[in-house]
């Protein structure tokens, strides 16, 4: 009789089949209604559990320095875990947590393509995948998973994932403008990348020209190699303290555990009910040339709407009901459910179970559901989803302040949080080895949202990456070759609030080489729209941009010794005066590629931060005195915005508190004044809309999703008062 | 593992007048599962209504019973009415939709582009208080955010019956 790999001489189909079994029939992961191991022996169980976290937390922090590229070394865009043998994660590393589904997603995929019989699945074998059809999130992040045999018998399941800088794409770096998967990049689906824990030959001849940076691809391969290698010989070490029945029945107690503390949790901190939003990603490329070459309808405006219900049910589960969702199309915006859990656990390991395991069992606490056909839930196999973060901080970024309601409500005001998205820009040089490029990561240092306590956090915000750090300027310098003019803060450039957001962000660098083209993207979800909206009165943060000079006067200013502008708004004074010039200058607010820049040519881009709190003219003046001295807002601002009237005396801001008052309540009466009843509103837009008066890309997003969701189409009638055999 | 905070430290929270240090340490530890009916018994206080409050809603709204049924009712004490509706459509509004509007709240060019999107301002009738901030592409409706079910919050988390 054959006998399978797996642990007591089961195939991994059967292991896999048994457990969805137990959990079906009983609510129990793995059918586990007693905790026993915890229950005899807590500290035995615990110093277990350290063992394993320890494995995964070393590994990640030991061989990230094996890595040349900066978003491995600094940014730290990496996750190591631990799996069952059917894929379950059972402990994660700190690091990119968007990949407690996708890598488990993976493996379950290779079982049920029963990789035990073909390829075949032995010690030493290292597999990889970045397609989102078999679990990856889009071609940059590359999943990497090894199994883990103990004599003779499949245990577990060691993974790792990087975020590459690129993976070969028509435009350089992460997230292209892709219409279809054709132009993404490379693809690995299950490829065996390595045996006997060695690269192979073919693997690394293969990245070596289809990649613009082999060199910190192939590194990365060996950093995923290197720690899963160091996790499984380090699980071999537990099994043989712990015996084997122990870890095999430990690691399943730990993921039932991790659910039942999530439940818990969620009882603790929100308050059950509905919480709703609608979140908006403008597609803005009708005037992008050339799109139309790689899809004949990828060259046009499109409003991506994503309407959705987080229900926080009675036994603390949670179910995300994306009903409203615009249908597939040419475009890199694409998610699946399993990539919707990447924005999930990035999100929720950070704002709910940042105290607990997160694992397979918190995994089983939430569900999703998205329209079939939707960008959400794609059909066609040949979507891109290379920008799926898009999706994912636009959707995710609006639940975390959904449950900040709850939050809120409960009385953890220390707990209320919003979210920023990411602005990037992406660089490719022609360099005498090729095109080399990839992704500058400058947006890792983006500020974040206001909290219900204080202000959003001002540069050093970025939930959706591990260390939110910008990295060092040199180590980017030395690999796109540009000099950073200023990393800075600007004034005045904050969402308002009775906490404001984050400042934004201004980078600006001189180009020090003689081709170089810049990509900017991704978090332009925004450009033209703000990211989310903001808490309570608080608005909704500003939006960011890019800009390009090309034959400037830069190389005569610094000779001349003339100060150079230190932020955006010192470039466009010193335009306006003539102190700088350009022979052209391009301005970004949509994804794009700038022309070819050349030494002296300087470009440049403002990260926002995230959304204010509470209303601005609540503030607290020292606040403001604050930031008048850090120079983040003007005195006529703190005026117009905050009601706060300041004084400047013997070299020192003070707040005039009577004119304060006045002013506040001035501000009161004029909203008073300019504001109208609800009612009437509703009743002046119902005609705007009976009439189609709205853009065409709005029209069209409206029509798009009410032919995709008999919900959405109810809710947008009914609310408007519309006839029903109005379309719209 | 659980954590207790003295009601005079839930009151400091709620006045934001937390030193740092204790609000930091705050976020590091277990949630305390006796905050809410804390925070409550503050709110009472600070409002001096005679109604109960059942459910603060946002900075400046609260859901309270009155007279046996659940309203919304502002700080500067307009009532909103029943909980179950969608209290953004019984207050004021102020919408931005043109570039002017949008460069009093942003400096250019962080504005966004009225072309895609409004911004709607929710203004308390009562006090003339921002309430509530969208930003929502023209002719999108107006959405109630948050539902709460507070027959399952009292009955069966906090196991006791709704405040009267």
């Amino acid at each position: 009789m054959k006998t399978g790999i797996g642990y007591g001489g089961k195939t991994l189909k059967e292991m896999l089949e048994e457990s969805e079994k137990l959990w079906r029939e009983t609510g129990y992961y793995y059918g586990l209604k007693e905790l026993k191991l915890r229950k005899e022996d807590p500290v035995k169980f615990e110093r277990f559990y350290s063992r394993l976290l320890a494995l995964v937390i070393g590994a990640r922090e030991s061989v990230r320095y094996i890595a040349s590229s900066p978003g491995t070394r600094e940014v730290g865009e990496l996750v190591f875990a631990i799996y069952t043998p059917e894929g379950d994660g059972v402990v994660f590393s700190t690091g990119i947590m968007a990949h407690v589904n996708t890598m488990s997603r993976f493996i379950k995929w290779m079982i049920e393509n029963d990789y035990e019989s073909d390829p075949g699945i032995i010690e030493g074998r290292y597999f990889e995948a970045n397609d989102w059809v078999v679990g990856g999130l889009h071609p940059v992040d590359v999943l990497q998973v090894t199994p883990i045999f103990y004599k003779g018998q499949l245990v577990g399941w060691s993974g790792g994932v990087i975020h590459e800088l690129e993976a070969g794409a028509y435009e350089p770096a992460g997230c292209p403008l892709s219409p279809t998967r054709f132009v993404e990049g490379l693809h690995f689906m299950g490829d065996i990348v390595a045996e006997n824990d060695r690269l192979k030959k073919e693997y690394v001849e293969k990245v070596k020209i289809n990649v613009r940076f082999p060199e910190i691809f192939i590194m990365d391969a060996k950093v995923r190699l290197a720690g899963n290698y160091m996790i499984r010989e380090g699980v071999k070490k537990v099994i043989d303290e712990f015996g084997l029945d122990y870890y095999m029945r430990a690691v399943r107690e730990l993921i039932e555990e991790g659910r039942r503390a999530f439940l818990e949790k969620v009882k603790t901190v929100l308050i059950p009910g509905k919480y709703r939003t609608a979140a908006f990603i403008p597609l803005n490329y009708s005037k992008l040339e050339g799109l139309r070459r790689l899809h004949p309808l990828a060259q046009q405006d499109t409003l991506l709407h994503f309407a959705y219900e987080i229900s926080v049910n009675e036994d603390g589960t949670l179910h995300y009901d994306i009903y409203a969702a615009n249908p597939q199309g040419p475009h890199p915006l694409h998610a699946t459910p399993t990539l919707l859990r990447g924005g999930l656990w990035i999100t929720l390991t950070q704002i709910l179970a940042y105290d607990l395991r997160v694992s397979e069992g918190t995994n089983r606490c939430v569900s999703f559901s998205a329209p079939q056909g939707s960008v959400l839930n794609p059909t066609d196999p040949h979507v891109s989803t290379s920008n799926v973060w898009n999706v994912l901080c636009t959707i995710f970024g609006s639940g975390v302040r959904l449950l900040s309601y709850g939050f809120y409500a409960r009385g953890f005001l220390e707990e209320v949080f919003q979210m920023n998205a990411n602005d990037m820009i992406a660089i490719q040089l022609l360099t005498p080895k090729g095109l080399v490029g990839g992704d500058n990561m400058e947006h890792a240092g983006a500020g974040s949202g206001a909290r219900a306590v204080e202000d959003g956090i001002d540069g050093g915000h970025c939930l959706w990456l591990p260390d939110t750090t910008a990295g060092n300027a040199e180590r980017w310098e030395e690999t796109y070759n540009k000099l950073y003019l200023h990393r800075n803060f600007l004034r005045d450039a904050y969402a308002p609030g009775k906490f404001r957001g984050g400042a934004a962000r201004n980078s600006t660098f001189i180009v020090w080489t003689d081709f170089m083209q810049v990509v900017f993207k991704c978090g332009w979800t925004p450009g033209v729209f703000p990211f989310d909206k903001g808490m309570f009165g608080g608005y909704p943060p500003p939006t960011p941009f890019g800009y390009a000079l090309k034959n400037t006067n830069v190389k005569e200013l610094i000779e001349k010794k003339v100060p150079l502008p230190r932020n955006v708004f010192e470039i466009i004074e010193a335009l306006e005066k003539g102190i700088l010039r350009a022979e052209e200058i391009y301005f970004y607010k949509t994804h794009d590629v700038s022309p070819h820049l050349k030494y002296y040519d300087i470009f440049g881009i403002v990260h926002k931060g995230g959304a204010g709190y509470g209303d601005p003219i609540e503030r607290d003046p020292k606040l403001v005195i604050r930031d008048v001295e850090r120079g983040l807002v003007s005195e006529e601002y703190a005026r117009r915005i905050h009601g706060v009237v300041l004084k400047y005396e013997n070299g020192k801001w003070t707040v005039d508190l009577e004119a304060t008052a006045k002013e506040r309540e001035k501000i009161r009466k004029e909203r008073l004044a300019k504001a109208i009843p609800v009612k009437e509103f509703i009743e002046k837009e119902r005609e705007r809309i009976l009439k189609k008066d709205l853009p065409e890309h709005v029209l069209r997003c409206y029509r798009d999703t009410t032919r995709i969701s008999k919900r959405w189409k109810e809710e947008f009638y009914k609310f408007w008062n519309l006839p029903e055999n109005f379309e719209i | 593992m659980s954590t207790s905070y003295p009601e005079e430290v839930i009151r400091k929270l709620v006045k934001r007048e937390l030193p740092w240090e204790d609000l930091k340490r705050m976020m590091s530890e277990f949630k305390d599962p006796d905050r809410f009916e804390k925070y409550v018994k503050v709110w009472q206080e600070l409002t001096g209504w005679k109604e109960k409050i059942v459910l603060p809603l946002t900075e400046h709204l609260m859901i309270v019973n009155k007279d046996g049924n659940l309203i919304i009712k502002a700080l500067c004490g307009y009532e909103l009415g029943d909980y179950k509706e969608n209290w953004k459509l019984k207050v004021l509004i102020r919408v931005r939709r043109t570039l002017e509007e949008f460069k009093e709240i942003y400096p250019y060019p962080l504005v966004p582009d009225p072309n895609w999107c409004e911004i709607r301002e929710f203004i308390c009738p009562g006090c003339g208080a921002l309430l509530d901030v969208d930003a929502v592409p023209p002719g999108y409706p107006i959405i109630k955010e948050f539902e709460p079910d507070i027959e399952t919050f009292y009955t069966k988390w906090l196991k006791r019956p709704i405040p009267k």
